[in-house]
């Protein structure tokens, strides 16, 4: 596989630049970044089975939302650190995302998506009853975060903004690591043509499986770090609200990239912050651009940016153009209509192989 | 299916979708939000204004800024010279965005005050902040009695103590209505804390609770509870529920026809200007209680709410009120330092001296508690003038935070 | 036994709400498979709309008989506008589209109504409530019940007896040959999403008096309706109707029998009914 470096390296410093010079911007700024950070290993987390594997989830939610809720569960009932809770946590939304997955793979396209949906319903019908041990919508309050290095996280807001630039770094660079090794290919392969797959003899299903369960292991990762940012959860977090909020980063930033949701969640927070300083219908202009981007940039802002951009620092080779205009040309809705929408060619333009960051 | 290019869409072109969106867009976010700062002599008075602005609060947090902006336009938005610039963020009901807007709105805008706070969890996390950093803040929503007993020398509150506010009415049903209650309310903190605080006043009294029921928050449908309540047969019920609750519960239990046979008497919060319109008729009749009430006979409140109605075709609610009297302490205390808000404690001085005749009645600050010294009304739905709204029927003076925490 | 009836009566009202927004939702979904998230939205615009017709006629009937134009036309324009260039596109994509329009719709009324509670006024004749078997009955939940009849009959007889009926169980069953027989799919298209808004507005008109009108009402009435929809089938009236039954007897005896776990049996329905037979009750397997 080629790895087209060159550009890569240049990009990834620009970033690491900006998130030291992040805390330069005083604390109110950094509680923004962090906050964006969180929901960008979130909405990263999701793209891998939307981007990569071709899945459609509106379930997602659930993943993160267990993760914060054990932290600060064990935290305030049990008096155990953050640091413990959030292993806990992490492990947690694997073992719950292996277990959810294992049904929802068994049916497809709109059957999923309602699926998954409706577990993560039934966590959230869960959450909001079962009040001795989450608080109901009143949540928990309580949870003393844990010291990093001395610094305690509930005080120190660069403490926090450490553990979770770490947080960060670390899924980002595991996701870029991970669609261009052979098992990513595979996801990606599952997305563009599943039934192909099949043929040749992959276990499809358990790929499938693979895929949503480092999602649910990732998206534990963010949920564990929001509980340490937040110190406090409610049944809010679990709420299909929440996996929607995620989607629209994805499609946004553009699900053809492992960075491009991470754009997302910045466009979505920053967004959403500015325009509710002036004016009270953020939600409408989001919901505009949204649109937008499904009509007509679907392959995202980060998308667009690295179509104009990304010439500049890598040669465009032939399966990168070959893919753009594969998924460009537009097909009867009716034959295979089946098989195809199910997984999501054309949903991706641009960036089939994940050659791009 | 016709094949098309991806740019050209039945005439919605990429191009033409992001030119009328972007002039929509730049009109309405600049056109009508950013406030105005004129070139004054001193430097503008930013009162910040952390509400919910969205979702199940937005109407309590709009009416409280509209209540500021009333009071603060009749005075002509100057305060010793200082123009007033308000700076609106929403908490979302949600503690942690509370806390990053409250950050911003102290550290970044440099606001000399803030005001507002509508939920009582975005509240005390607040309180938590405060606790570090000594910004001054006036809270005018929420009622929890916690707040009474934070400590903090910058911390006011002229909104109300919900305490004194459900504990007198659970007295106050004791001596007439009956020994012996069923109360019920939505299933969370608000919910459970009140009928807590109208437990401490009835059983306090000598009362006997016959039973508490918790329907939860959001329920659609009360029927079940009713019936429930049927079985019972008790001499009299009193019940807390906010918002659409309130709206649907109160409508129901005229509909099941429990209004006729059971006496109901609830907290004054679910039977105000915000849900009596969507209540009408089902409300008639029902005793409530509550530190304000628009009908109240003084010259302040006609003023209120005649400056309300002009300006926003309908009569105010207790959280527009709670507005307009931030405000109007606001004035006062500032008025009293000439406008100097870099020295907190003068300030402090300047707010605890405040004495005001205020919309719901005399105002003033407990010296201790730094809360609310005011009127507690028992009410009654009923038509005045054409309109259901709330009529005084009882009058208990000089209501104020208790000695201590409650247990 | 009096509270039997009464919950039962209120199984039904919930039913029939839950029948007419999960109609328009499977109609759209069996002819178009578009599946249409601000479906919810459609119910709220109705909801608020008729709202204003009441204050300004007083009348509540006035409200209902116009209420729902407003919603099937912003359907129109939805369609023409936005959804029809996608057809070529993958479902999830027009999936997605939808998502976006709950954002715009929501604030849209926001911005023409404001943050508060509203609430129509049920008309004179049905307030009140008469008393049956010691059960107390509402006049206008019953009211609601029979109104709920009435549309799930003249559905079907457009469905069943109508050309246009025609028209559109053909192109359910098949689009590509509909197509090819001259029906004219994209006209048809359109109608039946302004139909499915009409019905989800219709919906929302007569929840109205019993659930309040106030911003969130799309977002809270959505989940049951794709529950009702999932588990009925899309494409079906009949499996709406039956499992909009089904879904509101489960809510309404749940809450009153088992408050802490209603809500958790409706969502283990819906996941029980898609893992085991994911067309539905009475869904028709796409080829």
């Amino acid at each position: 596989m080629n790895m087209k470096t060159s550009g890569r390296i240049p990009g990834f410093l620009a970033l690491c630049v900006l998130l030291v010079l992040a805390p330069l911007g005083g604390d109110y700024l950094l509680g923004i970044v962090s906050e964006i950070l969180i929901f960008a290993i979130f909405a990263m987390s999701l793209n891998l089975i939307v981007g990569y594997t071709g899945l459609l989830s509106f379930g997602h939610a659930a993943f993160f939302g267990v993760a914060t809720y054990v932290v600060i569960g064990l935290g305030v009932h049990l008096g155990i650190s953050g640091w413990l809770g959030a292993i806990a946590g992490v492990l947690a939304s694997t073992a719950l995302a292996a277990f959810i997955g294992m049904f929802c793979i068994r049916v497809k396209g709109i059957p999923f998506l309602m699926l998954t949906m409706a577990f993560s319903q039934l966590l959230f019908a869960t959450a909001l009853k079962w009040r001795s041990v989450t608080g109901g919508t009143d949540g928990l309050i309580g949870f003393m975060p844990p010291d990093f290095f001395g610094w305690n996280m509930g005080s120190d807001a660069i403490a926090r903004y450490i553990v979770i630039v770490i947080g960060f770094l670390s899924v980002l660079i595991f996701l870029w690591y991970l669609v261009r090794s052979p098992l990513g290919s595979i996801f990606i392969g599952i997305r563009d043509n599943e039934q192909r797959m099949r043929a040749i003899g992959y276990p499809v299903q358990r790929f499938k499986l693979i895929a949503f369960t480092i999602a649910g292991c990732l998206a534990g990762i963010g949920g564990s770090l929001y509980a340490l940012f937040n110190s406090y959860v409610s049944s809010d977090i679990l709420h299909w609200h929440l996996s929607g909020d995620a989607m629209i980063m994805v499609i946004l930033g553009g699900s053809g990239t492992v960075f491009g949701p991470a754009f997302g969640a910045a466009l979505f927070l920053l967004l959403k912050n500015f325009i509710s300083s002036y004016n009270e219908y953020w939600a409408f202009w989001v919901g505009v651009i949204f649109i937008f981007c499904v009509m007509f940039l679907r392959e995202g802002v980060w998308g667009l940016v690295m179509k104009h951009f990304g010439r500049l620092f890598s040669n465009k080779d032939n399966s990168q153009s070959r893919n753009r205009s594969h998924s460009e040309s537009k097909r009867q809705s009716h034959s295979h209509s089946h098989s195809h929408s199910e997984s999501e060619k054309r949903v991706v333009a641009g960036a089939a192989t994940g050659e791009q960051l | 299916m016709r094949k098309h290019n991806s740019s050209l869409v039945n005439g919605l072109t990429r191009r033409s979708f992001i030119k009328a969106a972007g002039l929509a867009g730049a009109a309405a976010v600049f056109g009508g939000g950013a406030p105005v700062v004129l070139a004054q002599s001193r430097a503008p008075l930013k009162i910040g204004a952390l509400n919910s602005y969205s979702k199940v609060f937005a109407a309590l947090g709009n009416a409280n800024v509209n209540g500021m902006a009333l009071y603060f336009n009749s005075i002509g938005n100057t305060i010793a010279g200082r123009k007033i610039e308000i700076i609106r963020e929403d908490d979302e009901i949600n503690p942690q965005v509370g806390l990053q807007k409250l950050k911003k709105l102290v550290e970044s805008d440099k606001c000399d005050l803030v005001t507002g706070i509508q939920a009582s969890n975005v509240a005390m996390a607040a309180v938590q902040y405060l606790r570090q950093s000594r910004a001054f803040m006036l809270c005018s929503g929420a009622g929890l009695v916690n707040l009474a007993f934070t400590g903090l020398p910058y911390f006011f509150r002229s909104s109300v103590n919900t305490y004194p506010v459900h504990s007198s009415m659970g007295e106050w049903v004791y001596d007439n209505v009956s020994k012996e209650v069923l109360i019920s309310a939505s299933d969370f903190a608000g919910g459970r804390g009140s009928l807590k605080e109208f437990k401490d006043g009835f059983e306090g009294r000598g009362g006997k609770i016959i039973k508490e029921i918790y329907p939860p928050l959001g329920n659609n449908d009360f029927s079940p509870y009713f019936a429930d309540i049927r079985n019972i047969n008790p001499p009299s019920t009193f019940h807390f529920y906010a918002g659409t609750d309130a709206v649907r519960f109160v409508n129901q239990y005229a509909e099941y026809g429990l209004k006729d046979s059971i006496p109901i008497t609830g907290s004054g919060f679910m039977l105000d200007s915000d849900t009596l319109p969507a209540q009408g008729r089902s409300a008639m009749g029902i005793r409530n209680v509550l530190h304000y009430a628009d009908t109240l006979d003084n010259a302040a409140n006609q003023e209120f709410v005649e400056g309300y109605r002009g300006a926003h075709n309908e009569y105010p609610s207790v959280y527009a009120e709670y507005g307009y009297v931030a405000a109007a302490v606001i004035h006062a205390a500032l008025e009293a330092i000439d406008g100097n808000t870099s020295d907190r404690d003068k300030l402090r001085e300047a707010m605890l001296a405040v004495e005001l005749d205020a919309p719901r009645g005399p105002f003033k600050f407990n010296q201790k508690t730094q809360g609310p010294v005011h009127n507690v009304y028992i009410r009654e739905v009923a038509e005045v003038d054409n309109r259901i709204t709330n009529k005084v029927i009882h009058t208990i003076n000089n209501v104020t935070d208790p000695e201590k925490l409650p247990a | 036994m009096d509270f039997l009836v009464s919950q039962l009566l209120n199984s039904l009202v919930f039913g029939m709400l839950l029948f007419m927004m999960s109609a328009g939702l499977s109609l759209i979904f069996g002819l178009m498979n578009v599946v249409n998230l601000a479906h919810g939205s459609f119910f709220m615009i109705g909801s608020f709309t008729a709202f204003t017709l009441a204050q300004w006629s007083g009348n509540f009937w006035i409200a209902l008989a116009a209420g729902w134009v407003p919603a099937a036309a912003a359907a129109v324009l939805m369609e023409r506008i936005f959804i029809r260039p996608l057809y070529s596109r993958s479902h999830l994509d027009q999936v997605l589209l939808t998502f976006g329009f709950i954002f715009v719709f929501g604030d849209i009324c926001k911005y023409l109504w404001g943050p508060d509670i509203r609430n129509i006024p049920p008309p004179e004749a049905l307030e009140g409530a008469i008393i049956v078997a010691g059960a107390v009955l509402p006049k206008y939940r019953l009211f609601l019940v029979a109104f709920g009849v009435a549309v799930a009959v003249l559905l079907w007889l457009f469905l069943e007896r109508s050309r246009i009926g025609a028209m559109v169980r053909a192109g359910v069953d098949d689009a590509a040959t509909a197509a090819g027989i001259g029906i004219n799919v994209p006209f048809l298209f359109g109608c039946i999403f302004a139909l499915g808004a009409a019905l989800a507005a219709v919906g929302g008109i007569v929840a109205g008096p019993v659930l309040g009108t106030y911003l969130g009402m799309d977002i809270e009435i959505l989940i049951p309706a794709f529950i009702v929809t999932v588990v009925g089938g899309m494409g079906s009236l009949k499996g709406a109707l039956v499992a909009g039954l089904l879904v509101g007897a489960i809510d309404t005896f749940g809450k009153a029998y088992f408050p802490d776990y209603a809500l958790f049996l409706i969502y283990l329905l819906m996941v029980v009914v898609l893992l085991k037979r994911p067309q539905g009750l009475f869904g028709v397997v796409k080829g």
